[in-house]
């Protein structure tokens, strides 16, 4: 028995109105994460230049007296993962993904031993943690869309807190990596105790010994906190990325979808109408007939 | 031998231009560069930088950060940068007043880092303002 067609006519007026909903979703994404890849290409030039000043202060150091707090490895006995959520849905299996993967890291970390806390930042993350039983240290929300160089420094400070008390021995980034529009993987990305910088090798070495201004160890302690704010800037650009990117797959997807159910609603429909239109004739023709009869 | 200064905030880059000298506010004191300085890294306060290229000067409110010389190559790594020219003197008098406010209201360091902002940015415009009557013609 086909649905009555008046039935499917809504059905597919309600269809065709969410995919109109969806495709400008689509759009909207597809346009932002276009400029939020140019933040990241933009915030490039900045990281290289810390990094290497980093590498130069390290090198100036003669390794010995470069005991700064936040290069202190201990034993870990407990674990700071920060996590980058989204504050809002429909973005695909964004959040799901992300969460998944520190539900498993909280795991190892418990089967090792060490005990795991979680500052989570957004608010599908703050609403998973509401049901699990986790520990939470602390939660922030409603950041604003496009990450500012603001947010990346609070989240330092309270990462370089919670390590510089004792509260915790290791603090970890667990965000979504941007590798292209359709890839992007959670990882997470150690920041402290921080890892003591790379020797990118002999480019400078053939140059005249740099001087630090007042010392070595005070330039030390002054940039390694804007390093490590760097690298979070960075993750946050990343995570806001792979958010519009996955938000514009899945909307991609769902107005693919909604396509695909409206034409298959208007076959049963066309069906619908012309079972209509033959039983009337039937109806009609057998009436004449019983008339004749 | 010219110098390239560059600008660079972790959203994009200020300024790079050629300039005969640039002069910051270091940690320990006022700081000039001209070309030929020896390598050096060091930190700034919150101040006006100032560049010269034969007559013509720029200026720009720098909030704190990191100077680096090599040869041939001056680079401002600053969290927030702006030109004297593209700051707006009434949003910034603004700022500093409701920054006042602020202090007075809540007493947080909050207020106390947003006044400071305001303050450097306006002395970047009277800076900029200065130099500007200095070098106009006398008429």
């Amino acid at each position: 028995m086909p649905l009555n067609t008046k039935e499917i006519r809504r059905r597919i007026r309600s269809v065709q109105s969410t995919q109109k909903i969806t495709k400008a979703m689509e759009m909207v994404a597809a346009a932002k994460v276009r400029r939020a890849q140019d933040r990241v290409t933009a915030s490039r030039p900045y990281a290289d230049r810390i990094q290497a000043m980093y590498g130069e202060v390290s090198r100036g150091l003669s390794g010995g007296e470069a005991r700064h707090p936040l290069l202190a490895t201990r034993p870990v006995k407990s674990v700071l993962l920060v996590l980058l959520t989204s504050d809002k849905g429909l973005c695909g299996g964004y959040n799901a993904n992300v969460i998944r993967f520190l539900v498993h890291r909280i795991r190892d970390y418990k089967a090792k031993g060490v005990q795991a806390k979680v500052l989570v930042v957004g608010t599908k993350g703050v609403n998973f943690f509401k049901h699990a039983s986790f520990e939470v240290v602390g939660r922030i929300q409603n950041l604003p869309q496009v990450p500012t160089f603001t947010e990346a420094s609070v989240l330092v400070e309270e990462g370089q807190r919670l390590f510089e008390t004792g509260e915790v021995d290791a603090v970890e980034l667990v965000y979504t990596r941007f590798q292209s529009m359709v890839r992007y993987e959670p990882v997470a990305l150690p920041l402290l105790p921080a890892a003591p910088a790379k020797d990118s090798g002999s480019a400078r070495n053939v140059g005249p010994v740099m001087l630090f201004e007042p010392d070595a160890e005070t330039m030390l302690s002054e940039i390694l906190p804007a390093y490590l704010k760097t690298m979070v800037y960075q993750a946050l650009l990343d995570a806001s990325a792979s958010e519009l990117a996955n938000r514009m797959m899945a909307m991609g997807a769902a107005s693919k979808n909604a396509g695909e159910m409206i034409s298959h609603l208007t076959l049963v429909y066309n069906k619908a109408r012309q079972a209509g239109i033959t039983q009337e004739i039937l109806e009609v023709v057998g009436g004449a007939e019983a008339l004749k009869g | 031998m010219p110098l390239t200064l560059d600008v660079i905030t972790p959203e994009r880059t200020v300024l790079s231009e050629e300039v005969d000298f640039v002069s910051a506010r270091a940690l320990e004191g006022e700081l000039g560069v001209l070309p030929g300085h020896a390598p050096l890294f060091t930190s700034l306060r919150s101040d006006v930088v100032v560049a010269r290229k034969g007559a013509d000067e720029m200026v720009l409110a720098v909030m704190g950060g990191f100077l680096e010389v090599a040869p041939g190559r001056v680079t401002v790594l600053t969290p927030a940068a702006e030109r004297a020219e593209d700051i707006d003197k009434l949003r910034a008098e603004e700022a500093r007043k409701r920054a006042e406010l602020e202090i007075d209201r809540t007493r947080t360091t909050e207020g106390e880092a947003a006044l400071a902002r305001a303050l450097i940015r306006l002395r970047a415009v009277e800076v900029l303002g200065g130099r500007r009557l200095k070098l106009r013609p006398q008429a």
